[in-house]
Parts: structure tokens; C-alpha cells; sequence
């Protein structure tokens, strides 16, 4: 199992959680030319994530999730995570610079935005 | 029938170590290179210009490297970590994962192919290894000390 970065990282991209990462395994995406774009977010490398938990608490928009705590509405986020597999030379480990960190309003305005209802807890684990 | 040699090595005897010299000279391969001009004016007055930019170079060049063998090339190989979990640790709390991505980064440097976590009551500890032979071993700090 390893963690998934979410859509609720899309265009905020924090980099907060690649100062942490051990593994360098939190990754942007480059399109290569005439290569199809993916959103714009983090990755992880689920091959090279060890599964310390150290990157959730610092996302200021709560974007990752334990693979089996993903909420039912981010499901396809798991695959769009594990398309590093694949396509592993269009990821790069991006430079981390500051960003402001986020009201506690623009994380829930965040969450809504894309379609998170609660706590975001119920994840694919207890469906 | 004396060769032209000989002969000259009885007018003159030194010429022995003369012809051995020259001899020598022509196995080995002729390299040209630039240098800074004071390089080069310090070389020419040098007795024997050979000698010396060999002893230099192999000195700089040092022992073989025994990770490429010489060969200046290293073919890349992953670095795996273990994972936390498997290790019967919980998680790593922010300070641990600092230093665990410290110890990653120097094994990137030294090639190494493997860093393997324990629980030790309340620490961590890692061990940095290259094909089985121990690298390096330490523990992971929960907090910064003061």
C-alpha cells in the first residue's frame, strides 16, 4: 500500500510534503512534447512510497490519503497516482519553495469544490 | 657481423642506456594536451618531462574505483528503502523523516542499494547496505536534539 495525493492538491501544489518525503518519491509532472498533460498536482511514485506518513501532515489542503483511506469521490485519483509506473520519465521531483499557507475556509472552499462531502473519511478501505 | 649498435655502444658506452631509453619510449602512446603557459614553462625545465607527468597523473587518478571499476560509469541502480509498515514501525514522525531522506541522499552518493528499517523500542534504526555488505547504521532520532 502507499499514499495518494489527491485532486485536492490541483493547482494549490503546497510542496510543503516533498521537504519531507524520505524517498524523493513526490513527484510533478512534465508533459513531454506533443505528450498528453496530466492535471496539475503531485504525484507519488507508489513503488517508492514507504508508507512513513510523514508528507500527510504537512499538505495544508489535507490532499493525501493511505491508499485504502482514498474517499469514494478521489477514486480515480489512485490510478492517476500509479500512472508514474508507466510513464516514469515525464516525472521529475520538483524544487521546493514557500508557499502561504492556507485558511482553514479555503481548505473546506477546496474540499467542496471537489465534490468532498464530511470528513472525507470514508475512504475505499470501508466501503 | 656487428650490428650498427654495437658499434656505437663501443665508441660509447653510455649510448646503452640512450637506446634502452628510446626504446621504451616507443611503447608508450604520445598524448598532447594544452596547458597555461606557466604550466608549460615549469614543464620544460623539468630533467625528465615523462616521468613526471605520469607520477602526477597516476598520482591524481589515485586507486581504482571499486564501485565502476575504473570505467568512470556507474550503471544506475534503485535504492530501495523499506517500508515503514513492514518494519513494524508506525510511522515516522517529521524529524525521522528529515534524517531518513539525509541517510537516502547519501546512499544515492555512495550507490547504495538498500536501506533496512527496525523498531527498536522507542527509536528507529537503519541500516544502509550495497549488495548485502554493510554501509553504514545508525538510528533515527525522534526529535531534534536540544
Amino acid at each position: 500500500m502507499a499514499f495518494v495525493i489527491t485532486r485536492l492538491c490541483r493547482d494549490c501544489k503546497d510542496l510543503s510534503c516533498i521537504a519531507v518525503c524520505p524517498t524523493n518519491c513526490i513527484l510533478e509532472h512534465v508533459a513531454p512534447p506533443g505528450g498528453s498533460e496530466l492535471p496539475n498536482q503531485l504525484f507519488i511514485d507508489p513503488d517508492d512510497c514507504i508508507d512513513c506518513n510523514a508528507c500527510v501532515p504537512e499538505c495544508p489542503w489535507e490532499a493525501i490519503y493511505p491508499e485504502l483511506d482514498v474517499p469514494a469521490a478521489f477514486e480515480p485519483d489512485v490510478a492517476l497516482n500509479a500512472l508514474v509506473r508507466e510513464r516514469r520519465d515525464e516525472f521529475r521531483v520538483p524544487e521546493v519553495v514557500e508557499n502561504r499557507f492556507p485558511s482553514a475556509a479555503e481548505v473546506h472552499e477546496n474540499q467542496e469544490r471537489w465534490g468532498l462531502q464530511g470528513d472525507g473519511s470514508k475512504g475505499l478501505g470501508s466501503k | 657481423m656487428p650490428t650498427t649498435i654495437h658499434i656505437y655502444r663501443i665508441i660509447c658506452p653510455s649510448l646503452r642506456e640512450h637506446a634502452s631509453y628510446s626504446i621504451l619510449l616507443y611503447m608508450k602512446t604520445r598524448v598532447t594536451f594544452r596547458i597555461e603557459p606557466d604550466l608549460a614553462n615549469a614543464l620544460r625545465e623539468l630533467p625528465n618531462q615523462t616521468t613526471f607527468v605520469e607520477a602526477a597523473l597516476r598520482s591524481a587518478l589515485g586507486r581504482t574505483c571499486p564501485l565502476c571499476a575504473g570505467h568512470g560509469r556507474l550503471a544506475l541502480r534503485r535504492l530501495h528503502v523499506a517500508n515503514v509498515r513492514d518494519s513494524g514501525i508506525e510511522r515516522l514522525t517529521r524529524h525521522q523523516a528529515q534524517e531518513l531522506q539525509q541517510v537516502f541522499r547519501l546512499g544515492q552518493q555512495v550507490a547504495a542499494t538498500h536501506i533496512a528499517l527496525e523498531k527498536q523500542g522507542d527509536r528507529v534504526r537503519f541500516r544502509m547496505s550495497r549488495d548485502g555488505g554493510s554501509l553504514l547504521s545508525g538510528n533515527l532520532d525522534r526529535q531534534e536534539a536540544n
